[in-house]
């Protein structure tokens, strides 16, 4: 956001509904695009994922949006007496998918303003699910950059999935 | 699930398939005791269930599970995500 701007207006993030226009919609990735335009809705519709949007308040165009999803962490040859001292087994996370914001939005910090409503989000549902850190699967390693910025970290020999403690996200909306 | 699909049949699926594949599934389905139909859906539901639970499972080798119970216990946020957080309470109405 350039000094020279007039106050931007609020951001409302809300879930993707069917009267949304998700036609003008354009993040420079056409596998996003289509994905926003033809299979978000459906997968909502089928519990796969959720999606919200980001647009100015009393705006319809469509900024930005998120997919957010329940998963579990499994596993492998992990003996048992560890796993049972975990507080749940599998463990509960939740999962970012599908992170896009509009070229308008380009330089305004739109990506870390959905990532900070997907937090919210997850943060909001996080104690009575149980859930303990969050995944998200970065496409590139630009995205990589971008999600290593608020901690977020890779597990050896998987380098574009990476994982945030729910800890860290709830200390920091706490802080004042 | 299967049960429910059996209790309550209300949708339909067409599929076009070639004589050989049409044969083969016929095969299968009378080695498994089932009629095409029945063994066809059971199949499909079987490939589905596997599919869903890959896209919501992560699987960890046990390093990575060391890495991953590590990781969990990170308490302190990066400075980005502290300034994130002020900066998205102060660009919603939250």
């Amino acid at each position: 956001m350039t000094e020279t701007e007039p106050t931007p207006s609020k951001i409302a993030f809300q879930k993707l509904s069917a009267s949304d226009d998700r036609s003008q919609f354009d993040c420079g990735n056409l596998e996003l695009n289509e994905y926003l335009k033809k299979y978000a809705r459906q997968n909502q519709d089928l519990s796969l994922g959720i999606t919200y949007t980001a647009k100015r308040e009393h705006e319809q165009t469509i900024l930005g949006f998120y997919t957010l999803s329940s998963g579990q962490i499994l596993f492998q040859d992990v003996p048992k007496e560890l796993t049972k001292r975990l507080p749940r087994y599998p463990l509960p996370i939740a999962r970012i998918g599908r992170l896009a914001r509009d070229l308008s939005t380009k330089g305004t910090g739109m990506g870390e303003l959905l990532l900070m409503d997907a937090f919210q989000r997850v943060l909001n549902v996080s104690e009575a699910m149980g859930i303990y850190g969050i995944e998200v699967v970065a496409k590139d390693a630009g995205a990589k950059r971008f999600y290593e910025r608020y901690g977020f970290q890779e597990l050896l020999d998987d380098p574009l999935h990476l994982f945030l403690s729910l800890k860290a996200i709830r200390n920091a909306f706490v802080s004042p | 699930m299967t049960t429910l699909e059996q209790s309550k049949k209300e949708e339909k699926l067409d599929l076009l398939l070639t004589t050989e594949s049409k044969q083969r599934l016929q095969q299968a389905a009378t080695l498994a005791g089932l009629d095409l139909s029945a063994f066809a859906l059971a199949a499909a539901l079987e490939k589905a269930d596997a599919l869903l639970t890959e896209q919501d499972t992560r699987v960890l080798s046990r390093k990575q599970a060391e890495q991953f119970l590590s990781l969990l216990d990170t308490q302190e946020p990066t400075e980005a995500l502290l300034n994130a957080t002020k900066r998205y309470r102060s660009s919603t109405n939250d």
